[in-house]
């Protein structure tokens, strides 16, 4: 990554990593044509599956953006992370679902989940990020253990989360008399949501606020002394993507008509985890393909059961040591690198001198 | 006329060992003030305090008429003070340009919902910064400029340091904390340095300098102040300081003060 | 609350002997934290690794049908198998996992030991079933009991109780007291200079993954004995218990570890009664977040300053 002629390597990575709003919309368009590709695909596999696992992706690609934010720009390791989907997902089933008796008008369920997430998320940043990165990782750990728990156990005196068994009959998102039905519905809800997440982090990254979260990252201290709230800025990041997960959730377990606490553990943490690794810290495209490739690869790797789940083990502690910056990453938690030997030679700066302003 | 930044009794103790004591130090209005002294005399504790980075045992900061004393480092870069640091601490996974724009990020009125909104207001906030990014960058000539989405760590020490003085001066600061910014540098640079440094002060930024680089020092410099074993042990111009014998020992020894008188 | 009252005896019992198996486990944590400045994430899974170890070389000697008065054979052998096997297998992923990555940045090994977390825990789960595995101590143990007041102590009760002590001891004798252990206070306090002074670093922090994880190792026996099963997720649960334990006394503190896990245990134990049975975790995690929000450095520790 260094070495003379490094300026028009520069460039190159630069207008890769650019990848502006005008860009996407040919990603948009090949999205949106998709359900009627697979309805017409030559192949033999079953177009409802594909359909299934399309719209599975786009669910998967928002909660890899959210977690992108939180670990990729701001550097905070939030092992609980898949709790906050859970949360979205479980409080709007409590509000509107047959089990539990309930049938708000889902866009109010839907907000609901949205703040109790939202809550849920600057009350735990307040407290732990404080903490340094692997004692944050730890109490988030924690915390989604403790979600999980809540999750079994909040079924006795009163049934609120339906113990092991989750709640069933989760009413399909509507907005005024239109209801989202079947796989097709809910795939364009997906991915518009997706779509939303992918513009609004377009937009932070290349502004004040996406700067101050990488400041952060990189040297705590130093953003500090340039002006930088620290915590306000990692409450920021890590209810943003608390918030993108809770609102995933609601809709992608308002597609399954479903919710269970088995979804929730340790396991689901590392798969979104992988996403934004592989896929590469910091990218958007990068961190989308990544949640493409691992729902696909997790498909296909089904029928071995939770050996998929050592392929991704040791895949993890492979990326580390070799790409820790994925495919498309713009930032690793790789080697600091220290000031060493300079890149270039200190002739050059020399030659150059006149042109010193005085 | 009052001192923009004024340190009063001023010392910090890390447990048992005092870094700092006592210490007075003014920077006025137009100044460029060279805290200098041998290793160890606590002239990098001092821009710590001064910072906000540390909480001092005693003493106060005022910044024109305001109590920073104390205060979190945000606070203080806010107020008016921005520095640099000694070990060059850039943001080593971001660019030059973007490393530079972090140090407008107190002043800019560009907040989450903002940025997703890119109004007017933001927009011109934004392109207001990038151009005065460029005009910063353009103080050191054309060495930053050419390189200004590279990632940072691929530039020499020399840019680096450029850098980090470019990013400090975003912030539009009263006065700058300058931590050795000549350390690795070659004579011509160090030149160079010495007159930007007055360019700095030109553009109405008020210089707080520690440095090893003596020539430098007697230079630029409006005042000297010394420092030894954390107490000030002389202050005037620098000419006048050079021929202090106090100076001379705490820098060389008994032997040596003797012989120069 | 009088049977409560009448619980407390047989409660604290239980705390002792849960509290002995954190701090064995908890001692893992300290002194890899003491000496590389990192959560081993994947050591609760080293002592889940050693419980199952030992449950396979239970039942291979029951079902060789060996007699009962050979029950302390049968012991000695699980604690070596389960002891040794634990202990390489901590070395080896400090070898493979963590060390390729030090001197970078302090999250990636952290990211990589979830990653063999992750690895270890599916692999017996994939192997196993999900199901907890039974561990025929019936055949193993002898059934002796004690009572102490209204509480009743059992052979495994002590059993825990005395090993853990022991190795306790050792260890603390060990690192204080011998010239490899003075070697690993100093690697833990300045790494660069213990090497200067000629100690080689990479082996030093290889033994005390060796020790750490062969104690976590130990202590997986145990609890497999003393809950009479195993599953794939009990490295987890109890991990990061012992790593409240640890953070509790301070961590990289030994002596420390000690304390925070006895502490734990008893906290635990003296709940069981009052709060319903799957919240007693919730209580140690809510232990966990509090220690290292109030006082992180611990209850032996001083609050230390940021170095700039």
């Amino acid at each position: 990554m260094t070495g003379p002629g490094e300026g028009v390597q520069g460039n190159v990575w630069r207008s890769w990593q650019g990848l502006g709003g005008r860009r996407w919309i040919p990603v948009l368009v090949l999205a949106a044509a998709l359900p009627f590709a697979i309805d017409n695909q030559p192949f033999d596999v079953s177009s409802r599956y594909l359909l299934i696992v399309a719209a599975t992706c786009a669910a998967f690609a928002s909660l890899a953006l959210g977690l992108n934010v939180v670990v990729g720009y701001a550097g905070l390791l939030n092992l609980g992370y898949v709790a906050f989907f859970g949360i979205g997902a479980y409080t709007y089933a409590i509000v509107a679902s047959v089990q539990a008796g309930r049938h708000w008008p889902p866009v109010l369920g839907l907000l609901l989940a949205g703040l109790v997430v939202a809550v849920v998320a600057v009350l735990l940043g307040l407290a732990s990020l404080r903490l340094r990165g692997d004692y944050l990782a730890i109490v988030t750990l924690g915390f989604g253990e403790i979600v999980r728990q809540l999750m079994v156990n909040l079924d006795r005196p009163i049934d609120i989360t339906g113990g092991l068994n989750g709640i069933l009959g989760i009413d399909p998102i509507a907005v005024g008399g239109l209801q989202a039905l079947g796989d097709q519905d809910y795939y364009y809800l997906l991915v518009g949501f997706c779509a939303l997440f992918v513009f609004v982090m377009l937009r932070w990254e290349r502004s004040r606020v996406g700067r101050a979260w990488m400041a952060i990252r990189d040297d705590e201290l130093a953003a500090r002394c340039m002006g930088v709230n620290v915590l306000g800025f990692r409450v920021m990041a890590f209810t943003a993507g608390a918030v993108v997960a809770g609102l995933t959730g609601v809709i992608y377990y308002s597609w399954r008509a479903s919710v269970f606490p088995s979804s929730f553990t340790i396991n689901d943490t590392v798969t979104v985890f992988m996403m934004v690794i592989l896929g590469g810290m910091g990218s958007i495209p990068g961190v989308i393909l990544g949640a493409i490739g691992i729902t696909v690869l997790e498909e296909v790797l089904r029928p071995y059961g939770e050996y998929r789940f050592v392929i991704f083990g040791i895949a993890l502690v492979l990326l580390m040591r070799f790409r820790p910056q994925g495919l498309l990453g713009r930032f690793s938690f790789r080697p600091r690198p220290r000031p060493g030997p300079p890149a270039e030679p200190a002739e050059e700066d020399v030659a150059a001198a006149p042109e010193a302003t005085a | 006329m009052t001192a923009v930044l004024q340190v009063r009794g001023l010392s910090h103790s890390f447990g048992a060992l005092t870094a700092v004591s006592g210490l007075d130090l003014d920077v006025g209005e137009g100044e460029i003030v060279s805290l200098i002294g041998p290793n160890g005399s606590g002239k990098t504790t001092t821009i710590n305090v001064i910072s906000g980075v540390y909480r001092p045992s005693a003493g106060r900061v005022v910044l024109d008429g305001s109590d920073l004393t104390g205060h979190a480092p945000d606070v203080v870069a806010g107020r008016g003070v921005m520095r640099t640091f000694q070990n060059i601490r850039l943001f080593p996974q971001m660019s030059v340009l973007d490393n530079v724009l972090v140090g407008a990020h107190g002043r800019l009125p560009v907040g989450p919902l903002g940025a997703v909104l890119r109004t007017p207001r933001v927009r011109r906030a934004e392109r207001e910064a990038m151009e005065e990014a460029e005009e910063l960058m353009g103080i050191f000539g054309e060495r930053l400029r050419p390189r200004r989405h590279d990632p940072v760590v691929s530039l020499s020490y020399a840019n680096r340091r450029r850098t980090e003085i470019c990013r400090a001066l975003m912030g539009h600061p009263r006065v700058l904390l300058l931590d050795e910014p000549a350390a690795g540098m070659n004579p011509s640079e160090t030149l160079e340095l010495a007159g930007q440094v007055r360019a700095i002060r030109g553009r109405g930024v008020n210089v707080l300098l520690i440095e090893h680089h003596m020539q430098m020092v007697m230079d630029i410099s409006d005042r000297v102040v010394v420092m030894d074993h954390g107490l000030k042990i002389a202050e005037g111009r620098p000419a006048q300081v050079a021929a202090d014998a106090r100076v001379i020992e705490a820098y060389l020894g008994r032997r040596a003060a003797a012989a120069a008188e | 609350m009088d049977l409560a009252l009448h619980q407390i005896p047989q409660q604290v019992v239980n705390g002792l002997v849960l509290g002995s198996m954190y701090a064995l486990i908890a001692l893992g944590y300290t002194m890899v934290y003491g000496i590389l400045e990192m959560i081993n994430f994947a050591h609760g899974d080293v002592y889940m690794a050693g419980a199952f170890l030992g449950w396979g070389v239970t039942l291979l000697l029951v079902r060789g049908g060996f007699p009962v008065v050979a029950a302390g054979l049968v012991i000695l052998a699980m604690f070596l198998v389960a002891m040794l096997g634990a202990g390489l297998l901590g070395v080896t992923i400090e070898r493979l996992a963590y060390r390729p990555l030090r001197g970078g940045h302090r999250l990636a090994p952290l990211i990589s030991a979830l990653g063999v977390s992750i690895f270890l825990e599916n692999i017996v789960s994939a192997q196993f079933g999900a199901r907890a595995q039974l561990v025929p101590t019936a055949h193993v143990l002898p059934g002796w009991q004690v009572s102490l007041g209204s509480a009743t102590v059992s052979f495994v009760d002590g059993l825990v109780v005395v090993v853990a002590l022991g190795l306790m001891v050792a260890l603390d004798r060990f690192v204080r007291r011998t010239r490899y252990g003075t070697a690993m206070r100093a690697t833990a306090q300045d790494r660069e200079a213990a090497g200067f002074m000629g100690i080689r670093v990479n082996q030093v922090i290889a033994v005390t993954f060796l020790l750490g994880s062969a104690l976590a190792g130990i202590a997986g026996i145990l609890a497999g004995l003393l809950y009479t099963e195993v599953d794939f997720f009990m490295g987890y649960l109890a991990g990061l218990k012992a790593f409240t334990a640890a953070v509790l006394g301070r961590i990289g503190n030994i002596r420390g570890a000690v304390l925070g896990g006895l502490l734990l245990g008893m906290v635990e134990a003296v709940s069981t009664p009052f709060v319903n049975g799957a919240y007693v975790n919730v209580v140690s995690f809510l232990v966990l977040i509090l220690v290292l929000l109030i006082r992180p450095s611990g209850l032996l520790g001083e609050q230390l300053p940021d170095k700039v």
